[in-house]
This record gives C-alpha cells, structure tokens and sequence, in this order.
C-alpha cells in the first residue's frame, strides 16, 4: 500500500508552457551595457560575462524582448534572445550555472 | 515561476536593480529576478526594505507574514484591485438563500472529500471503527439538505468534522498520535501540521480574493467576525481534506516527517515544526500545489484550481447564480 492518502501518480502540472531563453549580447557603450544587465538581471541568471539564461513563459519572454531590444544601439551593439524548444536540455561546467528555483525555502 | 519562503530569522530583502536580493549579516543569500517572483512567505523576523516593499507592491506580488507558530502576521496589500460593487454584493447576498445554497454546495463537497480520504485508506485496512464512522458521516449528511440557515448548516458540519476527525485519528500511524483537532495552540504535531497547512493555503485563497476584486472579511457562511477573513474561510472548506489532510497522512506515512521535528513551545505548550520540519512540510505543500489537479477537465494545478474557484465564486455572486461556481469533488 504505497501511495493511499495522495492520489496516484501525481505530477507536476505545467499551467503556463515555459521557456529556456538564452540572451547573448556584444555592447560597446559601459552605460549601455549596464543598463542591460540590469534589465537581464530581472528576468533570468547571468551565466557567463555577456550571457544570460531564463526560463519564462510567453508573456514574460514578450515582455523580455520588448525591454532589451530598446536598450541596443543597432549602429554598434549586437543583442540575440534565443526562445529555446521544450526538449533543450542545459548542461554546464564551471561557474555560472546557478539557476533560481522554482520553489525557494531559506 | 518562483514562490519564496524565506524562514531564516534575520534575513534581510532588499531590492536592488530589477532583482530582489535576501542576505543575512552582509553576505547575499540569493538573488531572485523580480520578474518571475510571483509570491512571497515570510516567516519569523525577516526584513524587507522599504524600497523592496514598494517594488513589490508595485508589481503585485503577494507577501503574507507568518509566525513561526503557524499564525497569520499580516500581508501587504496594494489597493489596486478593490471592485466596490463586488464588496456590496458580498454585504448584500448574507443570509440570502444564494448565500444558503452555496453552503451547502460547499459543505456536500467537502463532506465528500473526507469521505473520499477515509475511504481511500480503508480499502486497504478494513477498519470497522472506519467503516461505522462513514456511516455516521453519511446519515448525518442527510440533514444538510434540508437545513434552512447557515448556522444549521455549520451545526452539521461541525458534527461531521468531529466524527471525521475520530476517523483520522485512527489512520495517523506510530509514532504519532491525533486524538481531536486542538487549535491555538495546537497540543500535538498531527494538529499542528493541520493549522499550518490550512493557514498557508487559507492565504493563497486570500490573495486571490483580493486580485478578483472581493472583500476578505465578508463571508457567506462562516459568522462575520473582526479580524476573520470569513471568505477565505468559507473557500477554503472544499480544499482543506483535498490539499492538507491527503498531505499529512501521506507525511507521516512516507516516514518524510518524524517526531524529531516538532518542537514545544515554552511559552503557551503548542507544538510546531522545527526550522527544518518547516523546510520539509513548505516543501511537501509547494508539490502539492504544483501537483495536475486530475479532478477538473483542465489538467492545471491545485494552485491553479485554487484561484479558478475563487473566480467562479466571483462569477456566481455578481450573477447570483449558485450555478456558476463548481466546488472540487475528488474520487
């Protein structure tokens, strides 16, 4: 009698489709550059010096492009967000591969 | 996205930039990106800038202070969601049969519910003490029907609640014990891990209360009283055997929980978690949560479901169409 009091086979519901989002950019301005780690830094996880992980739903990848495409000077800056599919697994070595957790008890 | 807990006692959060950072002393605990922060629980003395503060009240983000003893604080509130006409429809519907009629609706799902758990574990132990209990349960279910006030409604209810809890009194395995259900302080840790799980999902009903635009305090079935959240309370009736007791049980009976971690206090004698039983029962609540509510056709989450509810419960009071709102019944 395992599993009596939960109901069997329990998983976990996806109530928004989410994404992995890569955000790699070359920014030339200090300033300018700042300014978008700043806004990166709302979404997702620097992962390495001009690379950015999140994992988002539509609306908040919507919202993502919106803000950080606005910040890029498109004489001399280069910025790509990658919407990665379903499948895409992230593997990692060295530093940087701290992601936030869904569920944070400290 | 991201629901925090934050139980440490003197975590700090503080907003820095477009992220929220909690740290204790001066060293960064973590940073979360405000963004994908969709809740917050803060337990025992943690602080919060005032510019966090008003960054998260700025962007919704519900934030519910509770005592390490299960007790509810308080919650920051913006007031950008107040519908008036909603809260005078709330005042007006009281004792109206609308408001008898959902009670009912309510109470028949939440008896079913509890017998559904009793059930469910009988199959296996084929207890006649289960068995009469049920019976019991069943017979005096009857009466609901036919009640013609909330507070005869309550009264039946409130016989159900006991003999269900005998019930369950006899499924909680060594080496713990549940005799009744003792609140305030809670004088056991079966007791305890109830007011807690209840208070937590009593609070995720509250927020969504207030996003729809409602009033908290006024209820339809529970007596309105200063300082009660009798709505949150009359919604919550349905989910309390669904997401909490199924969870207890499942607790103690996976040997996930164990006695070592309860505590009591010195204070008033209640019993509560320790800091790490808190961390395994917030941690069994947050699957919970996130479990597919297989009972609804939409396949989401309790959580999903949770504020599902409270919108149909919105639909159906500004209608006044008991019709309209579908309580959970699980199998």
């Amino acid at each position: 009698m395992s599993d009596v009091f939960t109901d069997e086979n329990e998983f976990v519901a996806v109530d928004d489709k989410r994404y992995i989002v890569l955000i790699i950019y070359d920014i030339v301005d200090n300033k300018c550059r700042n300014k978008m780690v700043k806004c990166l830094e709302g979404f997702g996880t620097r992962v390495q010096k001009s690379a950015f992980e999140a994992y988002l739903d539509k609306k908040r990848y919507e919202k993502l492009v919106n803000k950080a495409s606005r910040i890029v000077n498109t004489q001399e800056d280069s910025l790509r967000i990658y919407l990665l599919a379903d499948h895409t697994s992230v593997r990692s070595w060295g530093k940087g591969h701290t992601h936030v957790e869904d569920v944070i008890i400290f | 996205m991201s629901f925090a807990y934050i139980t440490e006692e003197g975590a700090r959060i503080q907003k820095k930039g477009d992220k929220f950072i909690v740290g204790r002393n001066l060293e960064t605990i973590m940073e979360i990106p405000a963004e994908i922060l969709e809740g917050l629980v803060l337990i025992e003395s943690v602080q919060v800038s005032s510019q966090a503060m008003v960054a998260l009240l700025q962007q919704g983000i519900p934030v519910t202070w509770i005592s390490s003893m299960g007790k509810f604080f308080g919650r920051l509130e913006s007031t950008q969601h107040v519908n008036v006409t909603k809260h005078k429809q709330q005042m007006l519907v009281q004792d109206t049969p609308f408001a008898i009629e959902l009670s009912k609706k309510i109470i028949a799902a939440k008896v079913h519910n509890q017998i559904v758990i009793l059930r469910r574990y009988n199959r296996h132990k084929q207890s006649n003490e289960i068995s009469t209990i049920i019976s019991n349960i069943l017979a005096t279910r009857k009466n609901i029907n036919s009640a013609t006030s909330k507070e005869q409604i309550m009264g039946y209810e409130g016989i159900i609640a006991r003999l269900y809890f005998e019930a369950l009194g006899k499924i909680v395995s060594d080496p713990f014990t549940f005799k009744k259900r003792s609140k305030q302080p809670p004088r056991d840790a079966v007791n305890s891990m109830l007011s807690f799980g209840y208070t937590l999902v009593m609070y995720e009903l509250y927020t969504a209360i207030e996003n729809n635009g409602l009033h908290p305090y006024f209820g339809f079935m529970h007596a309105l009283k200063n300082h009660h959240p009798a709505l949150a309370s009359d919604l919550l009736e349905e989910w309390r055997a669904v997401i909490v007791d199924s969870m207890v049980l499942a607790l103690i009976q996976h040997n996930e929980i164990k006695l070592e971690h309860f505590q009591k206090s010195e204070t008033n004698g209640g019993v509560y978690l320790t800091r790490d039983g808190r961390s395994i029962f917030l941690r069994a609540y947050e699957k919970k949560m996130r479990t597919v509510n297989k009972y609804e056709e939409s396949k989401k989450s309790y959580r999903y479901a949770l504020n599902k509810h409270v919108n149909l419960f919105s639909q159906a009071l500004t209608t006044l169409d008991t019709g309209a709102y579908l309580p959970i019944f699980i199998r």
